[in-house]
């Protein structure tokens, strides 16, 4: 319009485009008020309108052009200022121009040229610039404007453009922004080469491999590579699955949605072979590359838009298709590369300053969003010219004086805050995940700044796995100091989030909304379905554990090794800790699905263990132990503990005046193992709380005016020391325990833990724990146990991914076992005071299979689950279930010590008591010292007292024997 | 030649940092040099012991910025973010040390080279909390803590609430010599002193003491250096002999069995975490309500054990103050337990009251206990906690029969024999021995603290037997029924004691008349229980 071709070309400095400017705006001061804010729509409209038309010769394109002007659509797109910059170099401004507007787009930049008006105009770079103006790519060179790229190559591939605009098009562009240090040159001008500062990597190079990428990877070169790498694939459903062209569908997909993000997986321009430089080109040089492919995804988009136009595609017909390209040229593209391997965050150093990186991490804190000016709008207050200023390293250089020569005050620009363009951004802090701590060391930090769509993303507690530049910038540390530009703060400007990052603790979907939720691929098309998140970068740390996992298994010797590490230190007590670890894994809850309240009943799948037994038997141990690897376990002290609550009293005792501590017990340990020590000295208002925790798992509230009910689904493992402190074996259980059978019901498991005297064990015991404590390297156990962290991935595992069935002959099995179990019950001759199986014990029964079946992280509870499930019942039963008149089973097999050596001694013993019994038949009372003399003078050995009241109490329990008197002078009398 | 270069240090650390810079040697880093160079000229004790040491005498405003300080402090914070420097300004001097950091060229317009940049570590020290005045190289002076505590800037990041001490940022440029270093470590950081602003997340800047460090040590967990088994004046039956009986009666209204585990307790320590052979705690009971003042045990055992954290509990104390250090806004906030390894914490409930308990005191009281027991503590951490190994021993005082709130290993009742009271409003009522003695005193419990104490294989197979001996007799005469039945705890704890024992005769070896002493305390121990 105004400036001379001329000009245009050799714009080395900005003077010349000032010039430029400076004429077209003294055009455009002289035509009236359209500068001024307020007139974005007008303004935008033949923007659009001239940028998405090409010169004549295009007639797709002059037909969506003039189209698009009257389109009511229109407006909301013209507001976007990065558009308006955008597809300015149509000459369609010479015949549909209202010159007015033009000068007001002339006010776009810093260049005061308009640019539209010169299709060839070197100036048309500048305007371009916007539309890769994403906050978190700062380049260091402007580029091509996208859409001239986009016709340059449009052109080669069609020549009867190429006469027409392509030489038009392409001088502009190799003159492009000589004051820059590089720019992208159209691969038709092999002189040119342009290159990323500093380097010899050339962008047209760059732009090339990216197109041939996205128009020829195929997921075959990805499955051959992990193949290759031995990560775990799906195959491919059929052969041509394998041939697709995943990125032209993901294109189409993004047309589609109106996404303009496209999530691409690094990994995949590495496998692709005609793309591996890119790979590395992207992660050294991101701040160049990725504005490269933004801008060939752009064209691409055009492209393929235009050809399913021209194909007539499902919703690219006629006019509508016309829209969708008009649509597709106005929206400003992005790339979100992911897939890099995750360094540790404190491993980033100055090196690998605007690198592209890859951490993971836990965010902290998130500020609000932040609107941060990209462009600001200056005006002369002398002149009314008005100068755009970009953002630039943070900065925004004000003119200090007016830029038109006419004018040339200073101090005259001010800023026109309504007029400058705005992005979302928002600095995030993330902290090392504890798994990437090493070990005793606190957590780092780093700043994370977001933008535009990835703003509000993440929210604080959330793990996030982040591809971003890393940055360092100088920092202005203190106001009152001059600035210290030796220091420098780092943070990194983040191109895409991925939720839930490793670690066991994914985000819980459920508690974002389901709308708007783009988690976890998070904005974009292009993660590769939905469902296959591991693959990023090689064997995950969570695929690693996974399969480590899996192979352990595998092994036929899972049960003991798992058992075994349950509190390692702990001697013996096999069975207890196999119940516990059970309890560990848990069944599975079930709820009927049909039936009336929508879905019925909830059948919990909490185990629940009881011991009891003797002090000094390392029942706290296991307590504490389980405390620590159990899930959300609590640990708490019965006594003076209430139920519900989570502060406490510090009271006087009423009657020894003592301090106590009344403190709440924290049953709310939902979906844990809560821990409750001296279970018996828990008061019974208390216990009668529990009463409806174990059963129906929720916790009912009456405190100040509310009633309320809470969940309280956890499963309990209490122990308690028996009533006067030692197990007394002539009481029976529930005289031996003081709490009321019901509550003992409710325990699946209910374990006597006696401190028997033997001698073999008590060996055995003191060797083991004087290697222990008192050598000064303790014995390493020799067998193989899992660490405590290791042991509880693996249940967490298993917790939360295995959920077995039961099969049909589990099924039988279960059934067949519960008959006999009452069957135990009936046994007896006495059934006061006893606890015999009832349905409950059929249900636990069905519990600790399961729990034994995803011990095996099998999908079913199969026949061996049942038997061991039976006999882990067996031995707990028998123990709880035993009466020591009717007393059928023998005290020691509790503890597995018990050497079948010891049985046959027991069995001579026997002999001859009943022998010395029958000898003495004058008198049918002896003395029980008398037997003990006796049998000693007769045995080589000495008679073990313990072995004599198990032999003498068998003898009275067959009704052979009776035992009249107390301690000392007890008497043996002999029953006909 | 080298007491030139060391007085060049002393005076201007500064110059002779600048002179090592502008030496090029590829073949080491700057920072790896510098600590080498400047560990080198302070090598010998002498010349360690010549730097100007901070200290609340000596407090960083006392001393001209840029001259070379030592610390002796606890790492408090290693969470704060590293920092980046420019290790060469454009001008061609060296960067870091706080050197050249004042650019007068405001507008330097020449492009960062990314490649100079590099890593600083920042941590935050403390002064080791605790320590007792006579165990500080600063001499024992027997200096009252100074009326007038200077008010550490960021005084929340102090184990000890309202207690005098400095808080120093530390920059550490090597980062060999950063990397191994872990919260509540011990080090004596020697670097040039100066004063830096504190990144926090809030928008105001304070300014704060500063180290940049040339060099560190590590200080041992006893601090002053000890040895084992060590060598006394007289016999150390004797000594330590002398030593229970003065705990009795200075501190313990003359109980000689209370003192005894005491001492025993105060030398227990993590021996190992798999199986985890923990300290010993001890609860010693009876001691009455407090009338206000401390008991006398805090101030004797002040002058016996190098670090001594007294915490008072009371419902004020377990409700509002935090236990554990806790991030907030980034900034690790320090809580009573954060203690160095190797530390003595008294915890005296004799001023508890009757009250509410809220929320946060549960979670503190619990944290207690936790310590106690697993000899952990778990920091807080936005969204997730991180576990860290401590090494306290505990000593709990109950006013009643029993501790309300705790369960220890151990539980002594007290028996006054003399009727001198368990309190004292302040040390001075404490009847010192002679130096010399109490020199002794502190060597035999710092060298039992290091104690390594074997066992020979005839001992362990007598204590075996003797375990089951005793199980044998006491199930045969109360015929398996109630009794006092040696469990297996009680082995486990015997053992412990027997090792103690072993250690604070400096013994390196559980000798079976060690195992016998070893069980009839325990036996004594028990008698009292009932």
């Amino acid at each position: 319009m105004s400036s001379p071709p001329p000009l245009d070309f050799p714009t080395s400095d900005l003077d010349a485009e000032m010039e430029d400017g400076t004429a077209k705006s003294a055009a455009g001061s002289g035509r009236g008020p359209l500068f001024l804010p307020g007139t974005p729509s007008a303004a935008g409209t033949p923007a659009r309108h001239r940028g998405s038309d090409a010169p004549g010769s295009d007639v797709f394109r002059s037909a969506v052009a003039r189209r698009a002007v009257g389109l009511p659509a229109t407006p909301r797109r013209g507001k976007d200022p990065l558009f308006l910059a955008g597809n300015s170099s149509s000459p369609m401004a010479f015949p549909s121009s209202t010159p007015a507007k033009t000068p007001r787009r002339s006010g776009a930049q810093m260049m005061d040229s308009d640019p539209l008006d010169f299709p060839t105009s070197p100036a048309t770079v500048a305007p371009q610039t916007p539309r890769h103006r994403r906050g978190d790519i700062h380049p260091t060179i402007n580029f091509t404007p996208t859409s001239s790229a986009r016709r340059a190559r449009r052109n080669t591939r069609d020549p009867s453009n190429l006469n027409s605009d392509g030489t038009n098009l392409d001088i502009p562009m190799s003159s492009a922004a000589p004051h820059l240090s590089a720019a992208p040159a159209p691969s038709d001008e092999p002189d040119e080469i342009r290159a990323i500062w500093g380097t010899t990597v050339s962008l047209s190079d760059t732009m090339k491999m990216f197109r041939d990428f996205i128009q020829g990877f195929k997921p075959k070169y990805r499955a051959q590579y992990d193949r290759e790498n031995g990560i775990p694939t799906k195959p491919f459903q059929t052969p041509e699955d394998a041939e697709v062209v995943l990125y032209e569908q993901y294109l189409r997909r993004m047309r589609r949605t109106g996404d303009t993000n496209l999530n691409i997986d690094v990994i995949n321009i590495m496998v692709y072979p005609h793309s591996k430089k890119l790979h590395g080109q992207l992660i050294k040089y991101p701040q160049e590359v990725i504005p490269v492919m933004d801008q060939v995804l752009k064209d691409l988009m055009v492209e393929l838009a235009e050809l399913d136009h021209e194909a007539g595609a499902e919703g690219m017909e006629g006019q509508e298709g016309e829209e969708e390209i008009a649509d597709i040229i106005s929206k400003v593209y992005k790339v979100r590369p992911f897939g890099l391997a995750s360094v540790n965050m404190r491993n980033l150093n100055p090196t690998d300053t605007d690198k592209l990186v890859c951490i993971k991490g836990l965010v902290i804190r998130a500020t609000p969003v932040i609107p941060d000016m990209k462009v600001a709008f200056f005006r002369c207050l002398t002149c009314q010219h008005t100068v755009q200023v970009e953002i630039d390293r943070g900065k925004i250089e004000e003119p200090a004086r007016c830029s038109r020569e006419v004018c040339g005050q200073v101090g005259t620009m001010t800023m026109i805050h309504n007029r400058c363009e705005f992005a979302d951004r928002q600095v995030i802090r993330l902290q090392e995940t504890p798994d990437a701590v090493p070990d005793g060391q606190t957590p780092h930090t780093v700043s994370l700044s977001v933008y535009d769509e990835l703003v509000d993303v993440a929210k604080p507690g959330d793990r996030l796995v982040i591809t971003g530049i890393f940055r360092s910038v100088p920092t202005r540390v203190n106001p009152r100091m001059r600035t210290m530009k030796s220091l420098f703060k780092t943070y990194i400007d983040a191109v895409h989030i991925k939720l839930g990052g490793g670690g066991t603790l994914g985000f819980d979907k459920t508690t974002r909304p389901a709308q708007g939720d783009r988690a976890p691929g998070v904005a974009g098309v292009g993660d590769g379905g939905d469902e296959d998140e591991e693959g990023d970068g090689g064997l995950s740390r969570k695929a690693e554990m996974e399969k480590r996992i899996r192979e352990l298994s595998e092994r036929d010797d899972i049960y003991d090794v798992l058992s075994h590490s349950v509190a390692p230190s702990i001697w013996e007590l096999d069975d207890i800790k196999k119940g516990i670890l059970l309890q560990l894994f848990g069944g599975t809850n079930k709820s009927v699905a049909r039936g009336g309240g929508g879905g019925g009943p909830r059948y919990r799948g909490d185990i629940n263990v009881l011991l009891v037994g003797d002090p000094g038997t390392s029942k706290s141990q296991i307590l504490q132990y389980v405390h620590k690897i159990a899930p959300r376990g609590v640990y708490t002290s019965g006594k003076g503990s209430s139920a519900v609550g989570l502060t406490a009293y510090v009271t006087r005792d009423p009657d020894t005046r003592q301090l106590v501590l009344e403190s709440g017990a924290l049953v709310l340990s939902d979906g844990g193992v809560c821990c409750i020590d001296e279970f018996d000295k828990m008061s019974d208002a208390t216990r009668s709380v529990l009463h409806e925790v174990m059963e129906q798992q929720t916790v009912s509230i009456a405190k100040a005016g509310i009633i309320t009910t809470l969940n309280a689904r956890t499963s309990i493992l209490a122990a308690a020391n028996p009533v006067g402190s030692k197990y007394d074996v002539d009481l029976p259980v529930t005289r031996n325990i003081d709490l009321p059978p019901t509550l003992i019901s409710r325990f699946d498991l209910l374990y006597l833990v006696l401190d028997q005297v033997d001698e073999n064990l008590d060996r055995k015991l003191a060797q083991h724990l004087v290697s222990l404590y008192l050598e000064d390297k303790p014995a390493v156990e020799s067998e193989d146990i899992l660490q405590l962290p290791e042991l509880s991935a693996y249940i967490d595992y298993a917790r939360n991914n295995v959920h077995p069935i039961i099969t049909e002959h589990a099924g039988e099995e279960l059934v067949t076992c519960y008959v006999e179990m009452r069957k135990l019950g009936e046994d007896s001759r006495n059934n006061e005071k006893r606890i015999t199986a009832t349905t409950r014990q059929l249900e636990s029964m069905i519990r600790l299979s399961e729990g034994h079946a995803r011990m095996r992280l099998s999908p079913l509870v199969e026949l061996e689950d049942v038997r061991e499930a039976y006999r882990l019942m067996k031995e707990a039963i028998r123990t709880s279930a035993m009466d020591p008149r009717t007393g059928k089973i023998d005290m020691s097999l509790l503890n597995t010590g018990t050497g079948s050596g010891q049985r046959k001694l027991r069995e001579d013993m026997r002999k001859a008591v009943l022998d010395m019994i029958s000898a003495g038949s004058k008198n049918r009372n002896i003395k029980w010292s008398d037997v003990v003399r006796q049998l000693n003078e007769q045995s080589s050995v000495k008679v073990d007292t313990a072995d004599f009241n198990e032999v003498i109490k068998a003898l009275e329990n067959e009704g052979l024997i009776k035992v009249v008197g107390e301690r000392e002078k007890r008497v043996i009398r002999k029953i006909d | 030649m080298v007491s030139s270069l060391l007085v060049d240090a002393l005076a201007r650390p500064s110059v002779l940092l600048q002179d090592l810079a502008n030496v090029p040697d590829d073949a080491q880093d700057l920072p790896a040099r510098v600590s080498k160079y400047f560990g080198d000229i302070f090598a010998s004790d002498d010349a360690f012991n010549e730097i100007t040491q901070l200290g609340l005498e000596t407090p960083p405003e006392s001393l001209t910025p840029r001259s070379l300080v030592r610390f002796d402090a606890m790492v408090q914070d290693t969470a704060c973010s590293p920092e980046i420097y420019l290790s060469k300004r454009s001008s061609g001097e060296c960067g870091g040390w706080g050197l050249n950091e004042h650019d007068a060229t405001d507008d330097d317009p020449s492009p960062v080279d990314y490649n100079l940049l590099r890593e600083c570590n920042v941590i935050w020290a403390v002064s080791i909390p605790g320590q007792s005045p006579w165990s500080s190289s600063q001499g024992d002076l027997g200096v009252a803590p100074s009326t007038t505590p200077a008010p550490s800037p960021l005084s929340h990041k102090y184990p000890l609430p309202s207690t005098a001490h400095l808080g120093v940022q530390i920059k550490i440029y090597d980062s060999t010599l950063a990397e191994p270093i872990r919260t509540t470590d011990l080090y004596s950081f020697v670097g040039i002193l100066t004063s830096d602003p504190w990144h926090t997340s809030s928008e105001t800047v304070t300014l704060v003491p500063t180290i940049h460090v040339l060099f560190a040590r590590q200080i041992a967990s006893t601090i002053v250096p000890r040895a084992f088994p060590a060598s006394f004046e007289s016999p150390v039956r004797e000594v330590r002999e002398h030593l229970i009986s003065w705990v009795a009666d200075e501190a313990l209204a003359g109980d000689k069995l209370a003192a005894e585990w005491v001492l025993l307790a105060v030398m227990s320590k993590v021996q190992s975490r798999a199986p985890p052979i923990l300290p010993l705690s001890l609860n010693l009971t009876g001691f009455g309500p407090s009338t206000a003042s401390n008991p006398k045990l805090t101030h004797v055992l002040s002058q016996l054990v190098p670090m001594l954290a007294v915490l008072p509990l009371s419902l004020n104390v377990v409700n509002s103050t935090t236990f554990v250090p806790e991030s907030k806004d980034e900034d690790l906030h320090s809580g009573w337990l954060q203690l160095p390894k190797g530390s003595l914490c008294i915890v005296s409930e004799v001023s508890m009251d009757e009250g509410t308990v809220s929320q946060k005191g549960v979670y503190n009281l619990r944290t207690i206990q936790d310590t106690m027991s697993n000899q952990t503590l778990d920091y807080v951490f936005p969204f997730s906690q991180f576990s860290f190994e401590t090494d306290i021993s505990f000593l709990v005082l109950s006013a009643g029969k029993k501790s309300p709130f705790f369960r220890t290993q151990l539980q002594v009742p007290l028996r006054g024999s003399t009727d001198t009271g368990l309190y004292a409003p302040d040390a001075s009522l404490i009847r010192l021995p002679s130096p010399e003695t109490l020199s002794e005193y502190r060597n035999l419990i710092g060298g039992g603290k290091i104690a390594n104490i074997t066992l020979e294989e005839s001992t362990a197979k007598f204590i075996q037997d003797d375990f089951v001996k005793e199980r044998q007799a006491a199930s045969s005469k109360n015929a398996g029924k109630t009794g006092d039945v040696v469990t297996s705890d009680d082995l486990i704890i015997r053992m412990m004691v027997a090792k103690l024992l072993a250690a604070s005769y400096h013994r390196p070896e559980v000798t079976r008349e060690i195992w016998e002493e070893a069980k009839a305390l325990d036996e004594r121990r028990k008698a009292r229980l009932d």
